[in-house]
């Protein structure tokens, strides 16, 4: 709209056919250089997947959208420039045959668990090792270890080893 | 106990293992029991046990013996071990592997005790019961 309005203006002062021509060419690079920050906003929300990209907009419009990941609330009070830090420390995807091992197995008694995660296994094996690490944290616990930790309600003995600092769940069942 | 793989024999041998009265008698119980399944998880194993009627159970009816580790052929952390007794008898052993596949074949182990001299505890000493 400020191009348009410029170039109207330039064309009421100027009215020889040259002027014209030069008013034309400076709305045109006026307009694509708008063009182009926008363009540079949409590629930056895009790569991030956020839902906006404040950094850019604090300065192009003030009112700054929050920095929400569409489906990570916790994102939240993450600045934008921490977004690929945060997707390297994604947590290890968890091995399915791990999962089948523990949760397949009706001696190890894990349903009421279950049942506090609405039947996700995933959730349930997170939540464990979550409580595991913090165990071992706590406790100091090093090389292969043995640990009941409280999760749902639940106490759930948890047989795991130390690796470089971090607890990696063997089994865990409900005694 | 029939059908039982070296570390598997190893394992419960080594699980079982010691004087107190319980252990004696899941040690009969071994001994006419049988192996009733085998399951491969991938990151390690499930035996189920059938053990004879007649064969005395053991009090408490419901624990589990894990004090058991071991040093394996194709595991880098090592092997961990359950042995589950329920209803007054042999029920699974379980073994498992941290965070690795269990290896296909396993022609090398070596087993310890989680503490060595062996501190296990076992729920209650108040021995067998009849079955």
């Amino acid at each position: 709209m400020t191009a348009l309005a410029t170039l109207v203006a330039t064309l009421l002062r100027f009215r020889t056919r040259g002027c014209v021509v030069l008013a034309c060419i400076a709305a045109m690079l006026c307009t694509s250089v708008n063009a182009s920050a926008l363009e540079r906003v949409q590629t930056k929300t895009r790569v991030w997947d956020f839902s906006s990209a404040a950094p850019l907009n604090t300065w192009l419009e003030r009112s700054a959208t929050p920095r929400t990941h569409p489906e990570n609330p916790l994102a939240r009070s993450e600045p934008a420039s921490a977004s690929p830090h945060a997707a390297r420390a994604a947590p290890k995807a968890i091995d399915p045959n791990k999962l089948h091992h523990i949760f397949g197995q009706a001696k190890h008694k894990l349903g009421p668990l279950l049942e506090k995660f609405g039947g996700s296994q995933e959730a349930a094996f997170r939540a464990v090792e979550s409580a595991t690490q913090t165990a071992a944290r706590n406790q100091g616990l090093t090389g292969v270890f043995k640990t009941t930790v409280e999760v749902g309600g639940q106490n759930v003995v948890v047989k795991g080893t130390v690796i470089d600092g971090t607890a990696r769940i063997g089994s865990f069942w409900i005694p | 106990m029939e059908g039982l793989e070296d570390l598997e024999r190893g394992v419960l041998d080594k699980l079982l293992a010691g004087e107190h009265p319980v252990l004696a008698a899941l040690r009969e119980q071994a001994q006419r029991g049988r192996l009733l399944s085998r399951e491969r998880t991938g990151v390690g194993f499930y035996c189920s046990f059938e053990v004879p009627r007649e064969v005395p159970i053991v009090e408490p009816r419901n624990f589990e013996i894990d004090d058991v580790n071991g040093e394996l052929q194709g595991l880098a952390h090592g092997a961990g071990f359950v042995l589950f007794v329920r209803d007054g008898r042999l029920d699974t052993l379980e073994g498992f592997s941290y965070d690795e596949p269990w290896p296909p074949v396993v022609n090398e182990f070596k087993l310890t005790y989680q503490r060595e001299p062996r501190e296990l505890k076992l729920p209650d000493p108040s021995g067998v019961s009849p079955s």
